[in-house]
């Protein structure tokens, strides 16, 4: 489903992604996790083009582009528009149109972009709303909403055009705890519905319940990669523990774990 | 002589305080920089006389040859009385429309500046015997034969110095439609580019202005005779007596003959016409409008206010289009449009609004364009202000988060539509208060183009205030109206700006 070879992205000479690579199936859920500024949002944002990247290649959904071609072409823009029709974003600071409703936020690109009717997609933009528990918040502004509604707003937006994959950069660091469980909720419903999904999360309980796989990003490139439930609790790579162990700072044998040089300690222990 | 430049009129950069300092001097003093009478000119060593340099040829105006000095057949006879007096001359910068209201306030002794010696003149102040005798000269273009005499001019289009005698002769004849200028070479300019029937002048002023333009020529012979005067405050009547003591004296030695022959002003009538002065009436034409009824003014005010809304409303929607067009080319264009918007608004901001004015006006002629002043008035302010409103809207769209675009983008939107749907709406918001701020600034604006001959409501009331002196209650009724206007537009872009809200907590 999606397929990323030897991406390269630099930013005035800074190497943030370092010939990265990964792949993905149909229906998996994957999650990236790493420390700030490892890369993992560029890899996302190159993912539906909002970042060109220099060298390398991304195929999703069947549709690949190649950093060799022309960016200028037709066809690549063609490409890149096929591409960001496969692919739904869900953005850390959700990024709703706030001149607009709940309901013309979900409703916006259908008209534009698929050319819906009206009507249609009204049934279409409530259909969204109602799976995400906003039904009766439609026609709301973004202003008038709780940041945790907003972001069910965007994710119902960004489901509404139908995408293949769903990409989520952090969607929750912005948010209150008490509000964080219910956009969480919604991705878990999501998940056991068999979308495919790439997540950015600090939530690594969550990560750990819905993911069938977990990317450990460094320094742009890849430091570790497994099933969610072994590399949280046998991770192979130190940096790997020393990271996991750094989310778990309530578990107070998190700072012994981060000190042990190799993977003597499981990582089970910290789950408490 | 010496070029004392706006001295009263314009203080020279000083600052607020000493500008409130000098004000209430001249108003506790009045009469500190004028002397009454000959003997304190003579006791000064120096007398003063007001004049405007500016467009003054061959009165008084700075020598093509040296700028800094000053010359002109008033110039020369300035130096006569001087020598006669046995004292120096100084001549004052003042605006012509404001030589009597400064003369009022002491600015200077006295006005020799091609002043008219007519009733309304002779109500403001008191009048010298006549140092020249002008008449009306008709110009037209070399190959027109059909306008020889004053009554030739009904139903043609014809220029004129604004508030002059000339623009008074063809208000008061009626049936001419008058177009008035700032200066006297652009009625010479606009002969030659077509957009005028004719011209009326003074007689020197066409001998100066016209005369060098190969494509004009002098149609029929001068009329409308009318003399010159020197205009001195009415309570001094005494120095009053000693100018015409000592004009007298010029006329008889044949001083002001000389000084008439070298500025190539002076005909064999003018003679006898000069010695007779007092037994044979002048032709005099009141100033349009010295004498009408407030609601006249009112309506003659209401109607050029009509022209001014008109063109900054259509000016404002030129400006507000094309600097939408010019900011988006700015902000997504393809990099020639990128730079040429760029250099657009650089350059359009850069330069002064006025001589954009002149050059649509005036200087498009030269490549063929001949423009209409309404469509020059239009074109200029909005061109102009659309480099702002370039602006304008760049700072909004820019102020709209990424995030707002990356969203839309990846939705499958194209960028167009982004901007369309997403960017743009939340822009205009935020852009509305400074655009109708500049509306309203546009709305004073629009009085420049009173230099290209539009009548609109400032214009009109120069035109009102000159003949009637009234500044003060026609100023009053004219900022009325300026503000009657431009409140309620204000108003409107508040609500406009509510409407488009939408932070509804």
């Amino acid at each position: 489903m999606i397929i990323v070879k030897d991406l390269v992205k630099s930013y005035k000479g800074h190497r943030v992604l370092d010939g990265i690579g990964m792949g993905q199936a149909r229906g998996e859920k994957v999650v990236l996790i790493g420390p700030s500024g490892c890369g993992k949002t560029t890899l996302l944002r190159c993912l539906n083009q909002l970042e060109v990247f220099d060298s390398g290649k991304i195929s999703v959904a069947g549709v690949t582009l190649d950093a060799a071609a022309d960016h200028h072409s037709r066809a690549w823009k063609q490409s890149r528009h096929e591409l960001r029709m496969r692919i739904g974003m869900v953005f850390q600071s959700f990024n709703l149109f706030p001149h607009m409703t709940a309901l013309e936020n979900v409703t916006l690109a259908p008209v534009r972009v698929k050319g819906l009717h009206a009507a249609e997609a009204k049934r279409l933009g409530m259909e969204f709303l109602e799976k995400v528990g906003l039904g009766g918040k439609a026609g709301f502004y973004p202003s008038q909403l709780s940041g945790g509604q907003q972001q069910r707003v965007a994710i119902a937006r960004a489901l509404a055009m139908k995408p293949e994959v769903m990409l989520f950069d952090e969607p929750t660091s912005a948010l209150d705890p008490e509000v964080k469980e219910d956009v969480l909720g919604v991705m878990r419903k999501l998940a056991y519905e068999g979308m495919t999904m790439l997540v950015i999360t600090h939530e690594i309980s969550f990560a750990r319940d819905i993911a069938d796989r977990i990317i450990f990003m460094e320094a742009g490139k890849v430091v570790e990669a497994g099933p969610a439930r072994e590399l949280c609790s046998h991770p192979k790579e130190p940096r790997t523990i020393e990271f996991l162990s750094k989310l778990l700072p309530r578990n107070p044998r998190a700072k012994a774990a981060a000190d042990v040089p190799d993977n003597q300690l499981s990582l089970e222990d910290l789950w408490g | 002589m010496e070029y004392m430049s706006r001295r009263v009129e314009k203080f020279p950069g000083g600052c607020f305080a000493a500008a409130l300092l000098l004000l209430s001097l001249a108003a506790a003093f009045p009469d500190l920089a004028r002397a009454a009478t000959l003997g304190e000119i003579k006791a000064r060593g120096v007398f003063r006389w007001g004049a405007d340099a500016e467009g003054g040829a061959p009165y008084v105006f700075p020598d093509p040859k040296d700028p800094d000095k000053l010359i002109g057949f008033e110039v020369d006879l300035a130096a006569a009385l001087a020598a006669k007096w046995g004292v120096r001359a100084e001549m004052v910068q003042n605006n012509w429309d404001g030589l009597i209201p400064a003369l009022g306030r002491g600015s200077y002794d006295f006005i020799m500046n091609g002043l008219e010696i007519t009733p309304e003149h002779l109500k403001q102040v008191a009048m010298s015997r006549p140092y020249y005798i002008y008449s009306q000269q008709i110009v037209t273009a070399k190959d027109r034969n059909d306008i020889k005499a004053q009554e030739d001019l009904k139903g043609k289009k014809v220029g004129v110095l604004s508030a002059s005698m000339s623009h008074r002769l063809l208000e008061k004849m009626g049936g001419v439609t008058v177009v008035a200028y700032a200066g006297n070479s652009e009625p010479c300019r606009d002969l030659k580019n077509g957009r005028l029937d004719a011209s009326l002048m003074d007689f020197p002023i066409a001998l100066y202005y016209a005369k060098p333009f190969p494509e004009l020529k002098f149609s029929g012979e001068p009329f409308a005779f009318g003399y010159y005067g020197i205009g001195v405050p009415k309570k001094d009547e005494a120095l009053l007596k000693e100018i015409n003591l000592a004009l007298d004296a010029l006329l008889a030695e044949g001083k002001l003959k000389a000084i008439y022959k070298k500025w190539g002003m002076w005909e064999e009538s003018m003679g006898p016409k000069m010695k007779r002065y007092g037994k044979e009436d002048s032709t005099v034409a009141e100033a349009p409008g010295s004498n009408l009824p407030w609601g006249k003014y009112l309506l003659l005010l209401l109607k050029s206010a009509l022209v001014t809304v008109e063109l900054s409303v259509i000016s404002m929607v030129l400006a507000a289009g094309l600097g939408l067009a010019l900011a988006l080319a700015r902000l997504f264009g393809a990099a020639p449009l990128r730079w040429l918007s760029t250099a657009y608004v650089e350059v359009v901001r850069g330069t002064p609004l006025l001589i954009q004015l002149y050059i649509l006006y005036y200087g498009l002629p030269n490549v063929g364009i001949k423009l209409s002043a309404f469509i020059a008035a239009i074109l200029g302010l909005g061109m102009n202000y659309a480099a702002y409103e370039a602006e304008n809207y760049r700072a909004g769209i820019q102020a709209i988060p990424r995030g707002q675009m990356e969203a839309a983008l990846s939705l499958g939107m194209t960028r167009l539509q982004a901007v369309r749907h997403v960017v743009l709406p939340q822009a205009m918001r935020i852009v509305i208060p400074p655009i109708s701020n500049d509306f309203i600034a546009l709305f004073k604006d629009s009085s420049l183009v009173s230099v290209i001959t539009m009548v609109e409501l400032t214009k009109m009331y120069g035109m009102l205030a000159n003949s009637t002196y009234n500044y003060m209650g026609l100023g009053l009724l004219t900022a009325a109206i300026y503000f009657g206007l431009s409140y309620p537009a204000s108003l409107a872009a508040r609500h406009l700006e509510k409407k488009l809200a939408y932070d509804h907590r």
